[in-house]
């Protein structure tokens, strides 16, 4: 082991031995000489006979050498010395090569670093994440639903194999702060946690200390929150701030590292209140030290059948389950399937640019045969020249993984672009050690699966073929011509599929989702932000909607419990036909709206009225339905009118209630939160004036049609302030950003596809250009002759074009076959999109086509330049 | 003097022979070891002197013998190299199997004489 370590070393320090063993040399000579000097020899004679006695210095270095280092590992370093120059002298090859394998790369890593970030790296000032797991109650797709407040407790009451569990909400919320001094309403966003919060996570406090004891009036703010609204001062601890009503004393400022467990930032943490009990929590646990995750998960999976069973719910039990604890929480396999969906898309351009690179390499061989013949004539053997050549590629490979580290890094600036969340999200996107393995192993892998063959064909040199010029049909072009096929059918694969998420995108946010969202801004107020504004939430909305609908920028305004088109939706219950016993029952989408909703957005009353002031309580409650739900529960007949059975939860009993209501009008179908499938989802609108027992008025949208394109951000504000001052807008947003948010993956996956499909047809256009480059260095002769023999241009040039758009044809079959078969696969996900699209097949053919055509022109017009004769008397 | 003249040393017997002579003699450099060797050989032992230096290496990073620099006589600088303890370790085993070697050669070829 220390011989190896010793050659190893000796390797990497050549000069140094080297310049010893000089020295040891010349120091033995001049002894010798010396002897040989009293031994009556003249100067000049001693020094000769020295010379000769001690033998060649060179050799004797060589032998030295020999002994010294591993053999292949000398020769690894010629190679690679010898790559380095290659590289060096051909910068062309080098940089289009390495370009375009570290745009492959280069996405890869980048789409890997969000996943690694998501999944791997646990958040910063955690304690052993490795113990730690998120709980929730288990969905289909394996991930996890937040659960209810109370279940947490009946966890963290019952588990043995936790050494302590912990709760937080949803997700922060914007809440109102209100300043002791100046007594002004400022924005600030909070996340209710359990007192247990840090202490399981471990995270310590940078200033006083973090949630310990029962106190449920206690806050910590997070560090950069207080370096910003405090100045970092240590006077804050133990300060009284008033948040959305309610006292709570700050007891200290978390670690500067640790902002939350999750993906979203914010600016202080409120230990939960017992009477959140219905509210919706996300819950994790650290596991005991001599428990494993697998006995944990499978405890709490126990404890959730328990609840189920003590509850009575055994027909609807409550499936809880524990999952490794990561920033996606039980979103895991969600980013999971939508990461790998990106690297499929990236990974097709990654394998286009190593076919390139191969063909390249491919071609390169056929010029480097001479030297690749002399070496085999000099006795080097096959494997060492395939060493050679292969030493080479993984060169250039590893200078591609390297430069797409960097193109890594600039794509992620791109996250930046997306849309905003209503909350600030921060995910520490980080290089670190895990991805740059990846994007080195990938280069690494990616060299050997596409450099071995180009190795072995280019090292395949014998004195005979090499003399001869007939290797036109040799295997070797065959494979070049393979390599560029396969770049032209992923590329069409990538046209494609750029295509199909276009028109999902189209699809789902084009001008027909049911209403109009442009010009139409939306107002999210919380009015669990102020005491006075909750005891009576109807009156506030009633003055907040009146006043907003009174200012001059306004066409028309309303208020909604959801804006249509985002990412949000609510769930209230199920709804069936109460004339018709046997009509099934639907679950709809809802919302609460006010007056005037359909007419500011633009959705159409198809029959009956729209709500009226007279809608209120004591009056005949009343509801909307849309066209789907009329079709589908009263198909052929008038829906107005019709009872309909509301299955509903009742906020002031805390419990699901039956609720015979009158349907008084049908609206369009909008496209709603799934933008996505495409389906005229069921909807229900419930007037809000009749919907306090449902719970859900101290949150609602202030959707308001503007004229002209002010911002009503500081009006609205205005307007709230002055209704109560605790009030703060929680946010204000364009409908349309928050339907492109709603997009946001779809939008991702098509930019990433369409980039991509770009990068891709450049690709094919480099592989057509230089396949027939190649064809027409290869027959020059040939068409000189014919050429010589009176053949007219146009014929040598539409041949060589001939050659290259058969590939094309060839790769243009099979990219269509794989782009038909990754359609059907989608069409699975996304709804109403037809697997084969025709004019989009034909179309990306066609572009293809015109590539190529474009591509060939140049090297067929050189095959007919002028200089066609010089290729008669070359031989 | 004719090639012929020459004795080709055997694979492997250079080390023995420079291990032994280290042993016997204490620190030598390479131009000391070669004259040291020439003396003793009976036929004229014309050893390439260029081809200690292998041996020397190998024996080396056997950590069978270890060299440093120092002075000669004539205060040249030269480097010494000693045998270390594996080194007379592996001088034992390695004359051993010599003895052993040359024994069975010399049997072969008084028997066919």
């Amino acid at each position: 082991m220390r011989r190896f370590a010793e050659r190893l070393l000796n390797l990497l320090r050549v000069r140094r031995p080297e310049q010893e063993l000089a020295r040891e040399i010349e120091a033995h000579r001049a002894l010798l000489q010396e002897a040989y000097e009293a031994r009556g020899m003249t100067p000049h004679d001693a020094r000769r006979a020295a010379a000769v006695a001690i033998g060649g210095v060179e050799q004797a270095k060589e032998l030295h050498r020999q002994a010294r280092s591993f053999l292949w590992l000398e020769d690894l370093r010629q190679d690679v010395v010898h790559g380095l120059r290659l590289l060096r002298r051909n910068p062309l090859f080098t940089v289009t090569a390495a370009a375009s394998l570290a745009i492959g790369i280069g996405a890869n890593t980048a789409i890997f670093s969000v996943a690694n970030s998501l999944l791997f790296r646990p958040p910063a000032a955690v304690v052993d994440s490795d113990a730690l797991v998120d709980i929730g109650a288990a969905r289909g797709d394996g991930g996890l639903n937040p659960i209810s407040y109370s279940t947490y407790l009946e966890i963290a009451r019952r588990t043995t194999s936790l050494s302590g569990v912990m709760a937080q909400s949803l997700s922060p919320h914007v809440m109102s702060l209100l300043a002791s001094d100046t007594g002004v309403a400022e924005r600030i966003v909070g996340q209710y946690a359990t007192v247990s919060f840090f202490t399981v996570l471990g995270s310590p406090a940078a200033r006083g200390r973090v949630f310990d004891g029962n106190d449920r009036h206690e806050a910590v703010l997070d560090y950069d929150y207080w370096r910003r609204r405090f100045n970092g001062d240590d006077g804050v601890v133990g300060q009284v701030l008033r948040i959305n009503g309610r006292a709570f004393t700050v007891v200290g400022v978390a670690d500067a590292r640790f902002h939350g467990t999750g993906i979203h930032t914010r600016d202080i943490w409120l230990a939960i209140s017992p009477d959140d009990g219905a509210s919706s929590v996300v819950v994790s646990g650290r596991v005991r030290p001599d428990v494993s995750i697998g006995t944990a998960a499978a405890e709490v999976g126990a404890i959730g059948d328990a609840i189920s069973l003590e509850r009575g719910e055994s027909q609807r039990p409550l499936r809880l389950s524990a999952l490794p604890f990561s920033r996606a929480g039980g979103n895991r396999n969600i980013v999971i399937g939508f990461a790998a969906v990106l690297m499929v898309l990236v990974s097709i351009v990654l394998v286009a640019a190593c076919s390139n690179v191969a063909g390249i390499l491919l071609t390169r061989s056929t010029a480097r045969a001479r030297e690749m013949a002399v070496r085999t004539a000099l006795g080097a053997s096959r494997s060492r020249l395939v060493r050679q050549l292969l030493t080479e590629t993984v060169l250039l490979y590893l200078v591609g993984g390297i430069v797409g580290i960097a193109v890594a890094r600039v794509l992620l600036t791109l996250v930046s672009l997306l849309p905003a969340l209503p909350t600030p999200v921060t995910v520490p996107l980080v290089l670190d050690g895990r991805v740059m393995i990846f994007a080195l192993s990938l280069s690494l892998c990616a060299a050997l699966a596409f450099g071995v063959l180009p190795a072995f064909k280019g090292a395949r040199a014998d004195a005979g073929t090499t003399m001869k010029e007939g290797i036109r049909s040799s295997s070797r072009t065959r494979l070049r011509g393979a390599f560029v096929s396969a770049q032209i059918a992923l590329s069409i694969l990538l046209v494609v599929l750029a295509a199909l998420f276009v028109r999902v995108l189209r699809y789902a946010g084009g001008s027909d989702v049911g209403f109009d969202p442009r010009g139409v801004e939306i107002a999210a107020v919380d009015l669990s932000m102020s005491v006075n504004a909750q005891s009576a939430p109807q009156m506030l909305w009633r003055n907040a909607v009146e006043r907003v609908r009174a200012l001059p920028a306004i066409e028309m305004a309303s208020l909604a419990r959801v804006p249509p088109g985002g990412l949000e939706g609510i769930g209230m219950g199920g709804v069936a036909a109460g004339d018709r016993p046997d009509a099934p029952e639907l679950s709809p989408g809802w919302n609460i709206v006010d007056t005037g909703y359909f007419a500011t957005l633009r959705i159409p009353v198809v029959q009956g009225r729209d709500f009226t002031a007279d809608d209120r309580v004591g009056a005949p409650p009343v509801v909307i339905v849309s066209g789907a739900i009329a079709r589908r529960l009263w198909s052929g007949q008038d829906a107005v009118g019709k009872p309909l059975i509301l299955a509903i939860f009742n906020a002031a009993i805390r419990r699901m209630e039956r609720r015979v209501v009158t349907v008084v009008g049908v609206v369009g179908d909008i496209k709603s939160s799934s933008l996505v499938d495409g389906l005229a989802e069921p909807y229900v609108y419930l007037p809000m004036a009749q919907a306090q027992y449902t719970g859900m008025l101290n949150e609602m949208s202030i959707v308001a049609r503007r004229r002209g394109n002010t911002t009503l951000e500081s009006q609205v504000g205005a307007i709230l302030r002055d209704l109560d001052p605790a009030l703060v807008l929680a946010r204000t947003e364009s409908l349309s950003e928050a339907m492109a948010l709603g997009l946001a993956p779809q939008r991702v996956l098509a930019v990433v596809a369409a980039g991509m499909g770009l990068v891709s047809l450049l690709l094919a256009a480099m592989g057509i250009y230089g396949v027939t480059a190649y064809f027409v260095a290869l027959r020059r002769r040939e068409f000189g002759i014919r050429l010589a023999l009176g053949a007219p241009r146009v014929r040598v040039i539409s041949m060589v074009i001939g050659q290259g758009m058969w590939l094309v044809a060839a790769g243009a079959v099979i990219g269509l076959a794989l782009a038909i078969g990754a359609g059907r696969v989608l069409a699975v996900f996304f709804y109403g999109l037809p697997a084969m699209h025709g004019p989009t097949l034909l179309g990306s053919a066609l572009l293809l086509g015109g590539v190529g055509a474009l591509a060939s022109i140049i090297p067929a017009v050189h095959a007919v330049r002028g200089d066609w004769r010089l290729a008669l008397q070359e031989e | 003097m004719s090639n012929s003249d020459r004795v080709e040393l055997l694979n492997g017997t250079l080390d023995l022979i420079v291990l032994r002579a280290l042993d016997t003699m204490g620190p030598l450099h390479a131009y000391a070891l070669a004259s040291r060797l020439e003396q003793v050989a009976e036929h004229p032992l014309m050893l390439n002197q260029g081809t200690l230096y292998p041996a020397l290496v190998r024996l080396e990073q056997r950590g069978w013998i270890k060299g440093t620099w120092g002075k000669t006589e004539s205060n040249r600088e030269a480097k010494y190299y000693a045998i270390t303890q594996p080194g007379r370790r592996a001088v034992e085993e390695q004359a051993e199997r010599w003895r052993r070697l040359s024994g069975l050669v010399n049997k072969l070829l008084l028997d066919e004489s």
